[in-house]
C-alpha cells in the first residue's frame, strides 16, 4: 500500500499550530507530512528546523524528485510550489506572482489527484483564504479536510473560509488533530474501501430514514439520487466522524444541523469542465449550434440553459460556442446562457470565472485570447463572455424552469439521480424547451421512457430535440418560489389559546353578525385569512384541491371586476367598490364588492373585501327591441349582454395580463442590469481581497520579526541614551549636509541648543566657543575619513579639545560625523604653564652667555645654548640629541663624570667646579670647569642634567701670572733686602767712622735705587748699558764733558745691570772722593766694545780717570774693589780688575757677552 | 781654617752682592766657600764633581730652578738648605720637608739652617 500522504497549511501563526499539531502527532503512524507554509520567498527559511523541535520524526526541506517516505516531514522551500504526485514530492517554480500565491491550493490539489478519497488536508491558521479551493479538490475526491478551530488559531483567516466554504469536515485544534486523523485512516473507509455498505442490520431502510432526514431538515430531497453514490458519500461522512454505524449517524444528524448541512454539501458533487467530452461538443456545434446560427437572422435572441452547471464551466463553453459560430457566420446575436446551480459556492465560483490553467488545455490559442485574461497562471472569463452568461440559484428538482430555451445543457447530473427523477427532469426540459429546442445530456446519460418526447439528434453524444407540444400534464408544478422553507415547518400562525369569551366579545361579534356585510380578509396575494358572515353567497369552494384564492373561490362572473378592484384598491390605497353579476344557471344578481385596504401592520397588508346585494345596474348596453320580439329578444339580450359582459371581461383579463407581463419583464431587465452592476464590483472587490490577504500574510510573518527588533532597539536606544546622557564629554552627531541628527544634554555649555534645533543646519546656530575651522574640519573628516582635532576656546574662558570623527553605519556606510567636545582646560593650563615654563627656561639658556647644556636623562643633549656652541666651535655637528660623551673628541669621556653625572639623577647630587681640560685644534688647550645639577621637570616628565660650564682657561692664566707676579716681586724683595743688609755689612764693617758709614751706605742705596729705577723701567727684563752709565754719572756730571761714554747698545740682565751700576757707582764715588773727580781738569772715559760675534762675543769696558791727581793703591780693599773684581768677574763669568796708574784709576771688563743673550734695543 | 765642624760649601746664587755676603757669613762662622755658581749649569757641573760637604741653594737661579742641583746633591748624600725669596710655596715636591732659609737672613738664621740640615734625616 502507497504511504498516506497528509498535507498540511498555514500561514500567519502557523508555526505555533504546527508546532502543537506535531507535539501531539505520534511518530509512528506511517503517514508522510507535507507542510506548506506562505513563506517570504526573499528570506531563509527556519521552518524546518523549529519544527524539528516538536517531533522525533526527521524534517527536512523539500527538494525535487524526493520520494514520500513514511513517518517523516516534509517542508516547503521558500518562493516554490509543491505538488504530490506518485508517491514523491515535484517543486517548482511559483505559477503566480507574488500576491496571487496560493501554494496550500496547490498542494492540495495535487493531493487530491494523486491521493483521490484518501487524501487528507489540514489547514491551519493563517489569514486569507488559502487553502479552500484546494479543499474543494479534495472534497471532491472524497478526501477528508481538518481545519483548526478559529478561536484556537492565532489568524483564524484560513480556517474560517474554509469552514464558510463548507469545507471544513471536522474543525478542531490541532492537538486534537492526530486523535481524529488516525480514527479515519483506521475507519472502514480508507481500510477497506470496497466495503460499502452501511452496517446496520437495517440496510436500505435506514438509508430512507436518513434521506427523510434530509429532506425534512436539510430541504434537499435526495430520494432520486442514486443509492451507490449516496451510499459511498455516506460513508464517507462516517469516516469522517468516526462513526461506526448509520444508526448513530442518524442520531448525530438528528442532534447536529451543520452535519446535516455538511451531508448535503457532499451529496451535491459534482464534476465539470469545459468543453467536456469534445467530441460531444463537436457533434453539437454540427449539428445544432451551426445550424442554429444559420437559419436566424443577426440580432435575433438566442437562449440557452445549464441547469446543475456547478462551476460554470459548461456555460461558458455553451457562450463560447455559440459566439464562435456566429462570428464565423457574420452574425450577432442576443445570447443569453441561463446557468442555474443549487449551490451558492458554486455559482460564486462561476461568477468569478477564474479557472486554472490547466482546465483551459486543448483550447485553441484564439479562443483563450478571445475570451480570457490571464491572471500568470490561471485566466479569467473576460467581460464579453461573462456578460453573456447569468448565474442564478435553482434547485433542479424542485424550483420551475426557464422556458423558451433554445438548448438545454444538462450534462452528469441525471446520473446521480434515480430513474424517476431523471424521468421528470427530462420532462421538465421538454416543457422548457421552445419547439425544436435541443437537449445535451452527459455521455452517460439518455431520455429513459420519454422517447415520445425527444427525437434523436446524436444517439451517440447524447443530443436529442423537441418533440410535439407543451405537456403541461407531465410537469408538476412545484409550489412557487417564495414559499417558506421546509425545514421552518412550524408554522408561523401561533397557536391561539382557547380564549374566554368577554361580554365585549359577544357584544362585538353580535353586532358585525347583524351589521356587517359578509367579508373576507385577504393578503396581498389574495389569499383568504379570514372569513366573516355568511360568504357563500359569494364564494363557493372549486373542484379540485382545496385552495384559499379568493378570486377561484369566488362565484362565477365575480372574478374579473374583484380582480380589478382589488389591484387598484391595493395601488391607490383607497376603497373600492364595483358591481358584478353572479352568473347562474337561472338568474343573475349583482354583486356590490368593496375592497377596502387596511393599514399596514406588522403582519403585513391586508384587504377587506366585502360583499353585499346590489341593486342591478341599468346596462346601458341594453337595447330596448320590439315587443314582439321580447321574448326572443330577451333571450338574445340576455345572451348578448352576456357576451359583451365576457368580452369586456375578456379584454380586462387580457389587458390585465399584458400589463402584469410588461410589469415582469421589466423586473427582470432591472433584476439582471442589477446583478451586472453587483457582480462587476464583487469580482472587483474579490481580486483586491485576495491581493491584500497574500500580501497580509507575509507582511504579518515580517511584522512579528520587527517587533521583536523594535524590542531589541528601545533596549539598546535606553542604553545609548543613557550612556550619551551620562557621559560629560559634550557630543553632537551631524549628517552629511552638516544638519544636526542628535546632540547630548553636555553640549548646552557650547551650543544653545532646543529640542527643535534637529535637523537644522549646524551652521545656523549660534556657537558659545570660537571655531572657525569646524565647518572646514567637518567636510575634511567627510571626505578623507580620518579624524580631525582642534583646540578651541569657549567664551567662558574654558578650552576644549573638539575631534571629528566620521560616524559610521553598521553597514559600514557613512552617514554624517560625530563631533565631541572635551573640557581641556586645567589639562591645557598645566601644558601651558609648561610649556611657558619651558620657554623660559630656554630663553634664560640661550641668552644666558655661560656654555649651558641641557641633557635628558639618557645623558643626550637636549639643549646647548648659543654660548656653548661659540665656545666649543670645534664641534661641527649639532650637538643636539648626541650623548654627552661623545661630543667633540671625546673630551667629556670620562669615568669620574659620568659617574658624577649619574648621580645627579641617582642621588640628587650636584658637581661643583668639576675640573677639566680640553685641548681642540682650533682653540688650543683650554680649561674649564664644570658645575651640574638635576633639573626636575613637571608633569611626570624625566628630570634633566643641567650643565654649566666655565672656561677658565683666562682666569687661570690670570691667575697663574700673578701668581708668578706675586712671587717674582717677593723675590725681588727679599733679594733687595739681602742686597741692602749686604751693602749694609760691607760699609758698615769698613766705614772708619759712623758718619763715613752713613754717608757711605746712603749713597749706596742711593745708586741701587736708581738703579731699580733703571730696571723698573724696562719691567725687570733687563737694561741697557748706555742707560746705567748714564744713570751712574748723572750725579757727578757738574760741568758738561767731564765724562766721555761711548759704546755700542748692549743688553744687560738685570742682575748683571745691577752688579755694573754698583760697580760704576764705587768707581764714580771713589773718582768724586779721590780721583779725576776731584780737580776741575779732571775727565772720565767710559769707553766699551763688543768683539766678536755669536757665542764668542765679549764685552771689553773701560773706566778711565785721566788729568787728575796722582792716585795711590789702597791700602786695603774697599767695599767697591771688592765688588768689581770678586762680584763683577762672578757675575759676569769674565775678569774685572782696577789698576792704579800714575794718570788716573782704571777698571778694565772683559767679560763673555753671547749673541743670544743680545737683545738689540733701539731707544 | 779647618775645624772639625767646618764644612766646605758651595754657593749657588745668582746675586752677586748676596752671593758676596753670604761668603762673608760663613767665612765668619767658619765654614770654607769652594764653589759658586751663577748658573744651574755650573751648579750641576760643581755639584756633581766638586769635594763639598755642604750647600746653599737659591731656588730660582737665573730664571731655572735649582731642583736638579738638589737631586744630584741628595743622590750623593750630600746635605743643602733652600734659600729663598719666594717662600715655601716656591718648593717643588719631594722638598716640601726641607730647610729653608727666608730671605733676608741673619748669621743666626744661617747657623740654624745648617746645624738642622745637617743634623736631621737625609732629605
Amino acid at each position: 500500500m502507497a504511504v498516506p500522504v497528509i498535507g498540511i497549511g498555514a500561514s500567519a501563526g502557523g508555526i505555533e499550530a504546527l508546532g502543537r499539531f506535531f507535539d501531539a502527532m505520534p511518530c509512528d503512524s506511517g503517514c508522510a507530512f507535507v507542510v506548506v507554509l506562505h513563506l517570504d520567498p526573499k528570506r531563509e527559511s527556519e521552518l524546518a528546523r523549529i519544527l524539528a523541535a516538536h517531533t522525533a520524526m526527521p524534517v527536512g526541506q523539500v527538494e525535487d524528485g524526493m520520494r514520500l517516505c513514511p513517518d517523516q516531514v516534509y517542508v516547503i522551500a521558500p518562493d516554490s510550489d509543491l505538488k504530490v504526485s506518485d508517491g514523491a514530492l515535484h517543486v517548482c517554480e511559483p505559477t503566480q506572482p507574488r500576491g496571487h500565491r496560493h501554494p496550500v491550493d496547490v498542494l492540495f490539489s495535487s493531493l487530491a489527484a494523486d491521493q483521490r478519497e484518501r487524501a487528507i488536508a489540514i489547514v491551519l491558521s493563517g489569514t486569507g483564504s488559502n487553502g479552500t479551493e484546494g479543499l474543494r479538490d479534495i472534497r471532491a475526491e472524497g478526501g477528508m479536510s481538518l481545519v483548526q478551530a478559529p478561536q484556537t488559531a492565532k489568524f483564524d483567516g484560513m480556517p474560517r473560509s474554509a469552514i464558510s466554504a463548507g469545507m471544513a469536515d471536522h474543525v478542531l485544534a490541532p492537538e486534537e488533530m492526530p486523535q481524529t486523523l488516525l480514527a479515519f485512516m483506521r475507519h472502514g473507509y480508507l481500510a477497506a474501501p470496497a466495503d460499502i455498505e452501511a452496517t446496520s442490520p437495517d440496510g436500505e431502510a435506514t438509508l430512507d430514514q436518513l434521506l427523510e432526514l434530509l429532506r425534512v431538515q436539510g430541504g434537499h430531497d435526495f430520494r432520486s439520487y442514486k443509492q451507490a453514490t449516496l451510499r459511498r458519500r455516506i460513508h464517507r461522512r462516517l469516516g469522517l466522524g468516526n462513526i461506526e454505524t448509520l444508526d448513530a449517524y442518524i442520531k448525530a444528524l438528528r442532534a447536529d444541523p451543520a452535519e446535516v448541512e455538511a451531508l448535503i454539501g457532499d451529496l451535491m458533487i459534482n464534476v465539470t469542465g469545459f468543453f467536456r467530452d469534445p467530441e460531444a461538443w463537436k457533434t453539437l456545434a454540427e449539428h445544432v449550434i451551426a445550424p442554429m446560427v444559420a437559419e436566424r437572422r443577426s440580432g435575433a435572441s438566442i437562449r440557452i440553459w445549464a441547469p446543475a452547471c456547478s462551476t460554470g464551466e459548461e456555460a461558458y463553453s455553451l457562450a463560447m460556442l455559440v459566439t464562435e459560430h456566429a462570428e464565423m457566420a457574420g452574425k450577432r446575436f442576443e445570447l443569453k446562457v441561463f446557468a442555474t446551480d443549487a449551490q451558492e459556492a458554486n455559482l460564486r465560483k462561476a461568477r468569478d470565472g477564474i479557472y486554472p490553467g490547466a482546465a483551459l488545455t486543448g483550447f485553441p490559442p484564439s479562443r483563450l485570447t478571445r475570451f480570457f485574461e490571464k491572471l500568470n497562471g490561471s485566466y479569467q472569463v473576460n467581460k464579453e463572455l461573462r456578460d453573456m452568461v447569468v448565474f442564478a440559484p435553482q434547485n433542479l428538482l424542485r424550483d420551475p424552469p426557464f422556458s423558451r430555451l433554445d438548448l438545454i445543457s444538462c450534462r452528469n447530473v441525471l446520473i446521480y439521480l434515480e430513474p424517476d427523477a431523471q424521468q421528470k427532469i427530462i420532462a421538465l426540459c421538454h416543457f422548457a424547451l421552445r419547439q425544436d429546442g435541443c437537449l445535451f445530456l452527459g455521455n452517460a446519460e439518455s431520455i429513459g421512457r420519454h422517447e415520445d418526447l425527444f427525437e434523436a439528434v446524436s444517439k451517440k453524444w447524447r443530443i436529442y430535440r423537441r418533440l410535439g407540444a407543451t405537456r403541461h400534464d407531465l410537469v408538476a408544478y412545484p409550489p412557487p418560489r417564495g414559499e417558506p422553507e421546509p425545514h421552518m415547518t412550524n408554522s408561523p400562525s401561533p397557536a391561539t389559546p382557547e380564549r374566554s369569551v368577554t361580554a365585549a366579545e359577544r357584544a362585538r361579534s353580535a353586532l358585525l353578525e347583524h351589521y356587517a356585510p359578509a367579508s373576507v380578509l385577504i393578503d396581498q396575494k389574495g389569499r383568504v385569512h379570514y372569513f366573516h358572515g355568511t360568504t357563500r353567497d359569494y364564494l363557493e369552494n372549486p373542484p379540485g384541491e382545496p385552495t384559499r384564492d379568493l378570486l377561484t373561490m369566488v362565484r362565477d362572473g365575480l372574478a374579473a371586476q374583484l380582480r380589478v378592484a382589488i389591484r387598484e384598491a391595493s395601488k391607490e390605497e383607497r376603497t373600492v367598490t364595483v358591481n358584478a353579476r353572479i352568473r347562474e344557471s337561472q338568474s343573475s344578481r349583482t354583486v356590490a364588492m368593496t375592497v377596502m385596504p387596511l393599514p399596514a401592520s406588522s403582519q403585513g397588508r391586508y384587504l377587506l373585501v366585502s360583499f353585499a346585494p346590489a341593486t342591478p345596474q341599468h346596462d346601458p348596453d341594453l337595447v330596448a327591441g320590439s315587443p314582439g320580439q321580447s321574448d326572443v329578444s330577451a333571450g338574445e339580450r340576455a345572451l348578448q349582454e352576456e357576451l359583451r359582459a365576457v368580452r369586456t371581461e375578456l379584454k380586462e383579463t387580457i389587458a390585465y395580463l399584458e400589463t402584469a407581463n410588461e410589469e415582469l419583464k421589466a423586473a427582470n431587465e432591472e433584476a439582471i442590469s442589477m446583478n451586472e452592476e453587483l457582480q462587476s464590483t464583487n469580482e472587483e472587490l474579490e481580486t483586491s481581497k485576495e491581493e491584500l490577504q497574500s500580501f497580509n500574510e507575509e507582511l504579518n510573518t515580517v511584522n512579528s520579526q520587527l517587533q521583536h527588533k523594535i524590542g531589541e532597539l528601545e533596549t539598546t536606544t535606553n542604553d545609548l541614551n543613557n550612556l550619551l546622557a551620562g557621559s560629560e564629554a559634550a557630543t553632537l552627531f551631524l549628517d552629511e549636509e552638516f544638519c544636526i541628527r542628535w546632540f547630548s544634554p553636555a553640549t548646552r555649555d557650547l551650543f544653545d541648543f532646543v529640542a527643535s534645533d534637529i535637523g537644522r543646519p549646524i551652521a545656523h546656530l549660534a556657537r558659545k566657543f570660537a571655531d572657525d575651522d569646524l565647518l572646514r574640519d567637518v567636510e575634511a573628516v567627510l571626505k578623507h575619513l580620518t579624524p580631525i582635532e582642534a583646540e578651541v576656546p569657549s567664551d567662558a574662558g574654558r578650552w576644549y579639545a573638539r575631534r571629528v570623527l566620521p560616524y559610521r553605519t553598521q553597514d559600514n556606510r557613512i552617514a554624517g560625523v560625530v563631533v565631541t567636545f572635551n573640557d581641556i582646560t586645567d589639562r591645557k593650563k598645566i601644558a601651558d604653564a609648561i610649556n611657558d615654563a619651558r620657554l623660559y627656561a630656554e630663553t634664560i639658556v640661550r641668552t644666558v652667555q655661560h656654555p649651558l647644556l641641557v641633557l635628558g636623562r639618557d645623558l643626550r643633549v637636549e639643549t646647548a645654548n648659543e654660548a656653548f656652541r661659540e665656545l666649543f666651535a670645534a664641534f661641527d655637528e649639532e650637538p643636539k640629541g648626541r650623548l654627552i660623551f661623545e661630543l667633540g673628541t671625546g673630551e667629556w669621556n670620562n669615568p669620574t663624570l659620568r659617574s658624577l653625572l649619574d648621580r645627579i639623577l641617582t642621588e640628587d647630587d650636584e658637581i661643583h667646579n668639576f675640573a677639566f681640560e680640553q685641548e681642540s685644534h682650533r682653540a688650543g688647550r683650554k680649561s674649564m670647569t664644570l658645575n651640574a645639577c638635576r633639573l626636575p621637570q613637571e608633569g611626570g616628565l624625566d628630570d634633566l642634567i643641567l650643565i654649566a660650564i666655565e672656561d677658565i682657561t683666562e682666569r687661570k692664566r690670570f691667575e697663574e701670572h700673578r701668581e708668578i707676579l706675586v712671587g717674582e716681586l717677593n723675590h725681588r724683595i727679599k733679594n733687595v733686602m739681602a742686597t741692602v743688609q749686604a751693602i749694609a755689612s760691607q760699609t758698615l764693617g769698613s766705614a772708619t767712622s759712623m758718619a763715613e758709614a752713613r754717608t757711605a751706605f746712603g749713597s749706596r742705596l742711593v745708586a741701587l735705587g736708581k738703579s731699580h729705577d733703571l730696571l723698573t723701567r724696562e719691567n725687570w727684563a733687563g737694561a741697557n748699558l748706555w742707560d746705567i752709565v748714564s744713570n751712574t754719572v748723572e750725579p757727578h756730571a757738574g760741568e758738561p764733558n767731564r765724562f766721555t761714554i761711548d759704546g755700542p747698545n748692549v743688553w744687560l740682565v738685570p742682575s748683571a745691570a745691577l752688579a755694573i751700576a754698583m760697580a760704576l757707582h764705587e768707581l764714580a764715588t771713589n773718582a768724586a772722593k779721590y780721583g779725576a773727580l776731584t780737580t776741575e781738569n779732571g775727565e772720565v772715559d767710559v769707553i766699551w766694545q763688543l768683539v766678536g760675534h755669536g757665542e764668542d762675543r765679549r764685552l771689553h769696558l773701560q773706566w778711565r780717570e785721566r788729568d787728575g791727581p796722582p792716585v795711590m793703591p789702597p791700602t786695603r780693599k774697599g767695599f767697591g774693589s771688592r765688588l768689581i773684581q770678586r762680584v763683577l768677574s762672578v757675575e759676569l763669568g769674565g775678569t774685572a780688575g782696577v789698576t792704579y796708574d800714575k794718570s788716573g784709576v782704571v777698571c778694565t771688563i772683559d767679560a763673555p757677552m753671547p749673541d743670544s743673550e743680545d737683545r738689540s734695543k733701539t731707544d | 781654617m779647618n775645624s772639625p765642624t767646618s764644612k766646605r760649601v758651595l754657593i749657588v746664587e745668582d746675586e752677586a752682592l748676596l752671593a758676596m755676603q753670604l761668603e762673608d757669613l760663613l767665612i765668619d762662622l767658619g765654614h770654607e766657600v769652594v764653589g759658586l755658581a751663577t748658573r744651574i749649569s755650573i751648579a750641576i757641573e760643581l755639584a756633581r764633581e766638586s769635594r763639598i760637604d755642604f750647600a746653599i741653594l737659591d731656588i730660582n737661579v737665573g730664571g731655572t730652578k735649582s731642583f736638579p742641583v738638589a737631586d744630584i746633591l741628595h743622590q750623593r748624600g750630600i746635605r743643602f738648605v733652600f734659600a729663598t725669596g719666594y717662600g715655601v710655596d716656591g718648593l717643588m715636591d719631594g722638598y716640601r720637608d726641607a730647610t729653608v732659609l727666608q730671605k733676608p737672613y741673619a748669621r743666626e738664621d744661617l747657623e740654624r739652617a745648617i746645624a738642622r740640615a745637617s743634623c736631621g734625616a737625609v732629605q
